[in-house]
Formats: structure tokens, C-alpha cells, sequence
């Protein structure tokens, strides 16, 4: 029997490679991202990663996919939503 | 794991460190190789604000720089950021590094990269397999490649 779940993918982009990720248009963004730092094997501070678009906008975690406009085959970037560093003294 | 690195590389670090930096202000610079090799070939430097105890890189230079390396089939091996006295990394260079993933480096040069130009008082870090930091020694890790 055919599964009646709908499914799409997005390329997901982390450093120069790529990952298609299925997802599911009413599923939330949160879910998606966990399974994106799954796959690129992401260990510490997933907390601090987004997903963003080519435009940069950094898709919101409790919204769903579909909610937050991401369409079927859409290249996201997966990323530190904020990069620092320094030396406090 | 070993990081493979051009001469030219460390030169135009430095160079690129210190002429942004000016000994005042922390720089920071990435390297990158072709995706699967462990040979840095070339360095960028960000869009970044910085002041004498910090930097932070323009949300919209991150973004495109993940997409130029895709583009390019190229990936970013090591970040390299300058401090004003000792070496060392600090728990916002933990955090928020560019990447934190397994076997991506981190390269922390004192004295804001006004000294020899070498990697003496260096700190070399990698992340390991459980995504925490783990020094290494920049004599045996980073290891120079072919003529320039």
C-alpha cells in the first residue's frame, strides 16, 4: 500500500557540501535543522545553528516548513546564527 | 589528522592579520582547500567588526561565504583570529566558531600577530569526534606543502 504521507526535499548546504533532506510540508523547521546537524554530524552547541536562505533570512524553529515558505528543492544553509570570537580580559 | 599548508598561506596571514588588526584589534581570517583535501590552498577574510577584545563576522558574509564554497566545491579548514597577549582559546572561540564540526581547526596567533610571524606562542586546536576542542601541537599537526 502506497504511503500516503506527503514528502518533499531541500539541499541543505554546510561548508561547501550538501545533504537532501526529506521533510514533510507540516512538519516544524526545529525538526528539520535537528536532522541536518544529524547528518553533517554537528555535536556541540546545536543550539546555536539555524537554517537560512539564500537571502539570509533564518527560518523560525517553531513554525513549519511550509509556514516559514520553504518550497520543495529549496537550498538552505545550515550555519552558527552568529560568528565570533575574542578574548575577554 | 595532519593539516597540509602553502608557505605563501602563513605569509599572507600575517599580513592580512596585521594590516587589518593594526596590533589594536582582534582579525580573524579562514583556510580553505578544494572539499576532501587536507591541503590549504588559499584564505579569506571576512566582513567583521572587531575591537581590541573580540571580532564578529556580518551575519550576510557567512551565508555567502557557504554558498560560494559550495559553488566552488571548496570547504573551510581552519579559522585563524588573532588575540592582543597570550594565545589561547576562549569559551566565546569554542562557541562560535565558523564551524564545529569534527576535524575543523583553530588557530589563535598573540600579540594580534605583531610578532616573528610564526607560530611560536601559537594555540592549535581541533574539534574532535565528541565536538569539544581539543589542543594539538602545531609542529605535528600542521605540516607545510609544495612550492608556492
Amino acid at each position: 500500500m502506497a504511503d500516503a504521507t506527503q514528502h518533499d526535499h531541500v539541499v541543505v548546504t554546510y561548508n561547501g557540501a550538501d545533504q537532501s533532506i526529506r521533510y514533510e510540508p507540516h512538519e516544524r523547521v526545529d525538526a528539520v535543522l535537528k536532522r541536518a546537524l544529524d547528518l553533517f554530524n554537528i555535536q556541540a552547541n546545536r543550539h546555536l545553528y539555524g537554517l537560512f536562505t539564500e537571502a539570509n533570512v533564518e527560518l523560525p524553529d517553531g513554525e513549519s516548513m511550509e509556514k516559514a515558505g520553504v518550497r520543495p528543492g529549496q537550498l538552505l544553509i545550515l550555519r552558527q546564527s552568529t560568528v565570533r570570537g575574542g578574548s575577554p580580559r | 589528522m595532519t593539516l597540509w599548508i602553502r608557505p605563501r598561506i602563513l605569509v599572507d596571514t600575517f599580513d592580512c592579520l596585521r594590516a587589518c588588526g593594526r596590533g589594536v584589534e582582534e582579525c580573524v581570517v579562514y583556510w580553505t582547500a578544494r572539499q576532501s583535501s587536507l591541503v590549504v590552498d588559499d584564505l579569506v577574510h571576512p566582513t567583521h567588526s572587531a575591537g581590541p577584545a573580540g571580532y564578529e563576522v556580518d551575519s550576510r558574509w557567512v551565508t555567502q561565504f557557504f554558498l560560494d564554497l559550495r559553488h566552488a566545491k571548496r570547504t573551510a579548514l581552519a579559522q585563524v583570529h588573532t588575540h592582543p597577549g597570550t594565545a589561547f582559546h576562549s569559551q566565546t572561540d569554542d562557541t562560535y566558531a565558523l564551524v564545529s564540526s569534527q576535524g575543523f581547526y583553530s588557530l589563535v596567533i598573540p600579540d594580534g600577530g605583531m610578532g616573528l610571524g610564526s607560530l611560536s606562542g601559537a594555540y592549535f586546536t581541533v574539534v574532535a569526534a565528541s565536538g569539544h576542542w581539543k589542543e594539538v601541537d602545531p609542529s605535528t599537526e600542521l605540516v607545510w606543502s609544495g612550492d608556492d
